[in-house]
């Protein structure tokens, strides 16, 4: 009897405990965007490579940031092909009016195998967080066994502007031995400071995810913005408010990208539904806020030879293509030209800065503005 | 601390293989333990592609739940001493339980349906659900299943291991996977068994 006592004793005070605790669950505020302070007035446009040769035969999957006020800061991944034990995720930075730095090794196989006291069998896709200051915040993916589908995702911190990097984290994201979460999209901040993660899932089914993660990579929550098997590597933008949209990848025959919205902060989202743009399967990229959105995508339903640049005025809901980033057809050896894995940001100051996979061999570099958005065709 | 517990984990599985081979060959406890040795420094010794097997094991397994903790420690001293903590019955029911939880975790994560039982893990649902569970074990004399999951729940709140879910201590796919396993096993162990010798620890 006295063991009974003593049981439901421990129990009753348990499950006032957790109740406390779970009143402290996380809240799906008003996120941050970056709004644009001023938006310049003459039309500015400009594209480069960030290295016209590269010290690896393969690059793929780059993502770009401001840091320290004005500058820039692109990371990729690359090596001698996509997945072999060499890859890295290599960056560069640019400052105002001047030439990118010479590409540098941030996060080797071996780095990461270290931090995270693992076998890692190959990592890619890294993307992009900054304070606006010397903060920033890299996640990316890895695997230990099996494809890209197995993956889970890391995180790399550095406070020192992309410098040097801390010991790299893995996520918990899945019960299931953690494999297939993945990420591609822009990160975004709360307004209680933690940061929203769009990740997506391939193994089985192929949905969107939104992850909230705090700034030292604990999970704290999670959404899922689609269902089924068909959406991946979701682009989120904020429409004001709690408002949000996302883009994503279409992964089946339908071949159009998948739209959804959310409300209450991204704790919510709409059914989702097929937009007028046209999706080979591949990765999309989308920028801007509630009165101009950008998206940059491959204008084909079946090549990545063409990209192309579409605006959207009315909250994402109709889309018209307004600018040709890329078009060639085959080469010479008849090898398919390839334009992928667009990454598209807006920085404070209302300017917009794309990079993309070139040829997979450079990464691409493409910085405009609004101005030079709104006198297009 | 994820380090840390992985590492256990990670630990927890080759002795227990370690102690299921030694239980194969030999019947001597010397011998056992030397065998349990000896797997533990080639988990750590044979290179396996520019690594080694317990490095593989952490990347493919990352941290266990604490249930799985628990049986493996007790199936690691049932076979080393003869002596476990676990009674038959405990087991049973804790593998019918993995079994039916697994089933509407894992298959529902992977996309199977629309919603995600996972995210209640975030909250305090999980957590309530294991008390109450724990709570009906006690009443059905089920003590010690109702400490196991007391555990978990102590385990979670204190955040042991690196995830903030609180599904990630209660189960874990290989628990679910070789749940149906174990439990087979162990029927047919305690259908030979003499049905009067009650629990066979």
């Amino acid at each position: 009897m006295r063991s009974l006592l003593f049981f439901f004793a421990v129990a009753t005070l348990a499950i006032i405990a957790i109740w406390q605790f779970g009143s402290e669950r996380i809240s799906w505020s008003v996120m941050i965007d970056e709004l644009p302070v001023e938006a310049a007035q003459t039309p500015k446009f400009s594209k480069s490579f960030i290295f016209e040769q590269g010290a690896v035969a393969s690059v793929h999957a780059s993502a770009i940031v401001s840091v320290s006020g004005n500058k820039l800061l692109a990371v990729w991944y690359g090596g001698s092909r996509e997945g072999s034990g060499d890859v890295a995720i290599f960056g560069s930075k640019k400052a105002v009016e001047s030439e990118w730095s010479k590409p540098g090794v941030l996060i080797s196989r071996a780095k990461l195998a270290q931090d995270t006291d693992r076998h890692i069998k190959k990592l890619g896709n890294p993307v992009l967080l900054s304070d606006g200051g010397k903060n920033v915040w890299m996640f990316f993916v890895s695997t230990s066994i099996g494809g890209w589908s197995t993956s889970a995702i890391n995180l790399a911190v550095s406070h020192d502007a992309g410098q040097t990097w801390g010991r790299a984290k893995r996520l918990i994201t899945s019960p299931f031995l953690n494999l297939s979460t993945l990420v591609k999209g822009r990160p975004f901040f709360y307004q209680d400071g933690t940061i929203g993660l769009p990740v997506y899932h391939e193994l089985a089914g192929k949905f969107a995810e939104l992850i909230r993660v705090s700034q030292d990579g604990a999970v704290l929550d999670k959404v899922r913005i689609t269902h089924g098997r068909y959406s991946i590597q979701p682009s989120i933008a904020s429409l004001g408010g709690d408002r949000l949209i996302a883009l994503m990848r279409n992964t089946n025959t339908i071949r159009y990208v998948v739209r959804a919205y959310g409300k209450q902060g991204g704790k919510a989202w709409s059914k989702s539904t097929y937009t007028d743009l046209p999706n080979p399967n591949s990765a999309i990229s989308m920028a801007g806020d509630k009165d101009l959105l950008a998206v940059v995508y491959n204008d084909l339903k079946h090549d990545r030879n063409q990209l192309a640049l579409a605006v959207s005025m009315d909250k994402g809901l109709s889309w018209n293509k307004r600018f040709q980033l890329e078009s060639s057809g085959p080469d010479e050896a008849g090898n398919k030209s390839e334009f992928s894995y667009p990454y598209l940001y807006r920085a404070k100051n209302g300017e917009f800065h794309l990079v993309y996979t070139w040829q997979r061999k450079r990464i691409a570099y493409v910085h405009f503005n609004q101005a030079w958005l709104e006198q297009l065709p | 601390m994820s380090s840390i517990m992985m590492n256990i984990s990670t630990a927890f599985i080759f002795l227990a293989l370690g102690t299921w081979v030694s239980s194969l060959i030999t019947r001597q406890t010397l011998w056992r333990w030397l065998i349990v040795a000896v797997v533990l420094i080639l988990s750590l010794s044979i290179p396996v592609v520019d690594s080694n097997p317990w490095l593989w094991i952490n990347g493919a397994t990352g941290e266990l739940s604490i249930v799985s903790l628990i049986l493996l420690a007790g199936f690691i001293l049932r076979k080393l001493t003869g002596r476990g903590f676990l009674s038959s019955s405990t087991r049973i029911h804790l593998y019918i339980l993995m079994l039916l939880a697994g089933v509407l975790l894992f298959p529902a994560t992977l996309g199977l349906t629309q919603f995600d039982p996972y995210v209640l893990g975030y909250g305090f649902e999980i957590s309530l659900l294991l008390l109450s569970l724990s709570i009906l074990y006690w009443i059905f004399k089920q003590r010690q299943i109702a400490m196991i999951l007391l555990t978990v729940v102590a385990a979670g709140e204190a955040g042991i291991l690196s995830s903030f879910n609180g599904w990630d201590y209660f189960i874990d796919p290989l628990l679910w996977l070789f749940s149906p396993v174990l439990l087979i096993i162990l029927l047919i162990e305690k259908r030979k068994a003499d049905p009067l010798s009650g629990i066979e620890n």
